[in-house]
């Protein structure tokens, strides 16, 4: 079409930054077939992107933080709220009281230290965890901020949005990464306001929960969302700060002291990284006489484009953080093609646990710097 | 009513937290430590979103803060804009002559001290509104019929306006508005759209001063005792124009009681936004120089063509 062309361009060709838009297939396929195969951004298929971390910059927040992964861009916030036990429906004490006694210091073991008989006691908790019983961590991402043309402002919560709030909350869930013990606000009466004939005993109760709302804006959409926004969660939970709170039996109602020396920090168990990937296959039309037979290539920590071009996409959620040589994997989804067998599945975890050493060098730097 | 579409928490209601007074560390109050006429320091930045035809982040000087309370009344503001288009209006619309603008505001739920919902509420869309009417002053819609273009302006932080507030009202919520009318003309400048002059917005305010009422520029709510007026304006200063006027409070006419009459605190509104203008000015240069002889730096710049075979 010569007319598009400006008279002005000496050069009647088409502007390199355009063939994303016009043909992303036959672009990645122009540049993975070189040797050794480079990506559009000259990265390598295993090569993700750069971290860029920022923590604690928002004032309104208990914790916050901001992810940059390439184009990628996402702020997040955390904020606490009280939830009232009195305010749960059909509230079950599921700690009879003599057994519990959570006024005594306890042991803030993580995951992969300290004796194991409590670290089981602690897991056990999973099925009935208050935490995913009564949805005390609830994190919502909103993608129409205007991040990409895909995702207009003013919207309701696109599919891809809601999608992602969900895989959160469930990597949250299965991960256990808050303890439910960090979120308890229990009030243990005074010894001697015990009468066992009008059956007050001074046993600790448990008075209200903390929430934790996680919000996260998309400010910038570059490809692997999913990624950028559980980074983003997690850097913000570490900078989390719990004001320290009490049960007031006189106005019945919880208070909290405003003094930062006062407050506490959550104690999360261990460091799930997810890495998404992508395969891309060659269309047929962009292969033509090109004598190989069915290329694909995997794509680690896809871009925007690239996120278009490939129809199988999938995520590994790996804590390299046992301490044993041996990795955790938490969480394996694929969908959308049949070209990864196990043997790469296996190899992605290697790659995975890379991005789990990118990502602990850049979360230790960012916080030893707040 | 819950919102299906996201996750909503417990299903009872949660409170934000109540403190005790603090006993160690009262809130000292913030005294304004700059010149009635200096404005506060103005971060800006271009082009923080790739995949967007322009973009703008901008963001206050921030007042030192304090550490040492959970509690924070020490915010500023900071915004991010992103426009799309000039692009072709869909084919179920009826013929427009003139490009469609239109310009949303959204607050993150951690923009405020206490945790706002995902809906958008009538503060948002009043101060949308009041930022569509400005721009509107500012593009020549003419250049491109049959087109629309989207502005999304996002507060990620507000700045608090009392110490218990938890909605962003009265000088905050003016100051928002001209930092979002700033950030988007920013941002259109960015997207490389034709424009009259490069719109500018600046607030000015009369305080309580000592004996007599005192006229300041780019006021700080917390800065101020008592803020008795206060004005916004979106100017564009190479021709003289105000496109946008917004005054809270009482001033006189003439000037007689108080000694400040309005027109001397408009006066002092246009000239915060000349000085919000210098700024942006600034940054596009900066912007431009850099991405050498101002061809537009697409999203894409930074790949090396590969010889295709298609």
């Amino acid at each position: 079409m010569p007319s598009i062309i400006s008279p002005l361009s000496p050069d009647p060709s088409v502007p390199a930054s355009a063939m994303p838009l016009i043909s992303p297939n036959a672009l990645l396929y122009a540049h993975l077939k070189q040797s050794p195969p480079r990506r559009p951004s000259s990265r390598t298929p295993s090569e993700p992107r750069p971290i860029q971390l920022n923590v604690g910059s928002l004032a309104h927040c208990n914790g916050s933080s901001l992810v940059k992964i390439g184009a990628t861009t996402i702020v997040c916030g955390v904020r606490a709220e009280i939830l009232p036990v009195t305010e749960i429906p059909s509230f079950r004490i599921t700690k009879a009281g003599a057994s519990y006694t959570p006024t005594a210091p306890v042991v803030r073991d993580t995951r992969y230290q300290g004796d194991t008989e409590k670290d089981n006691k602690e897991e056990d908790e999973g099925e009935y965890s208050p935490i995913s019983l009564y949805n005390l961590v609830v994190p919502n991402i909103e993608l129409a901020t205007g991040c990409s043309p895909r995702h207009p402002a003013n919207a309701a919560p696109s599919t891809e949005a809601q999608s992602i709030s969900q895989r959160l909350l469930s990597l949250l869930h299965t991960s256990q990464l808050v303890r439910s013990s960090d979120l308890e606000i229990i009030y243990t009466p005074p010894a001697q306001a015990e009468d066992l004939e009008l059956g007050i005993d001074t046993d600790p109760q448990l008075k209200a929960y903390w929430t934790l709302y996680v919000d996260m804006m998309c400010i910038s959409h570059g490809g692997s969302v999913f990624d950028a926004a559980w980074l983003a969660l997690y850097a913000a939970l570490k900078d989390t700060i719990i004001p320290k709170s009490w049960w007031d039996a006189d106005l019945e109602q919880v208070l909290c002291s405003a003094e930062v020396a006062d407050a506490r920090k959550l104690s999360l168990r261990g460091i799930p990284v997810p890495s998404s990937f992508g395969v891309f296959v060659p269309e047929k039309r962009v292969l033509g006489q090109d004598g190989h037979q069915d290329p694909y290539w995997v794509l680690m920590d896809t871009d925007g484009f690239e996120e278009e071009a490939c129809a199988e996409t999938g995520c590994i959620t790996v804590d390299a953080g046992g301490g044993k040589g041996s990795s955790l994997i938490l969480r394996i989804e694929k969908n959308g093609g049949s070209n990864v067998g196990v043997e790469e599945m296996v190899n992605m975890v290697t790659l995975a646990e890379r991005r789990w050493q990118q990502w602990k060098t850049v979360l230790d730097a960012a916080l030893s710097n707040s | 009513m819950s919102d299906r579409r996201r996750l909503n928490g417990p299903a009872g209601t949660t409170s934000p937290p109540v403190f005790t007074p603090s006993t160690g560390s009262a809130i000292s109050p913030q005294y304004r430590s700059r010149k009635p006429n200096e404005l506060r320091k103005i971060f800006l930045q271009t082009g923080v979103v790739p995949s967007a035809t322009g973009s703008a982040y901008l963001e206050l000087e921030s007042p030192p803060r304090s550490r040492s309370t959970v509690l924070n009344t020490s915010s500023t503001i900071k915004l991010s804009c992103s426009v799309h288009g000039p692009k072709p209006l869909p084919r179920t619309a009826s013929f427009s002559p003139n490009l469609q603008l239109s310009a949303s505001v959204k607050f993150a739920p951690f923009a405020t001290r206490n945790r706002q919902g995902y809906v958008r509420d009538s503060t948002e869309r009043d101060i949308g509104m009041h930022l569509e009417n400005a721009l509107k002053g500012v593009i020549i819609p003419d250049r491109w019929p049959k087109s629309a273009i989207d502005i999304a302006v996002t507060v990620l932080e507000g700045e608090d306006d009392q110490i218990d507030g938890d909605r962003i009202v009265g000088v905050g919520l003016v100051n928002m508005l001209a930092g979002c009318i700033n950030v988007s003309m920013a941002a259109l400048a960015d997207a490389r759209v034709d424009c009259l002059d490069l719109l500018a917005a600046g607030v000015g305010a009369i305080v309580a001063g000592p004996e007599k009422p005192l006229r300041i520029l780019d006021p700080a709510s917390i800065e101020h005792e008592a803020i008795l007026a206060s004005c916004l304006v979106g100017y564009l200063p190479s021709r003289d124009e105000l496109v946008e006027v917004w005054t809270n409070g009482s001033s006189s006419t003439q000037g007689a009681n108080a000694g400040i009459s309005f027109d001397e605190m408009l006066d002092s509104a246009v000239a915060a936004a000349r000085g919000a203008q210098t700024v942006i000015k600034e940054v596009l240069v900066e912007a431009l120089t850099k991405t050498k002889g101002g061809t537009k730096k697409l999203s894409h710049d930074h790949m090396n063509d590969v010889e295709m075979k298609t």
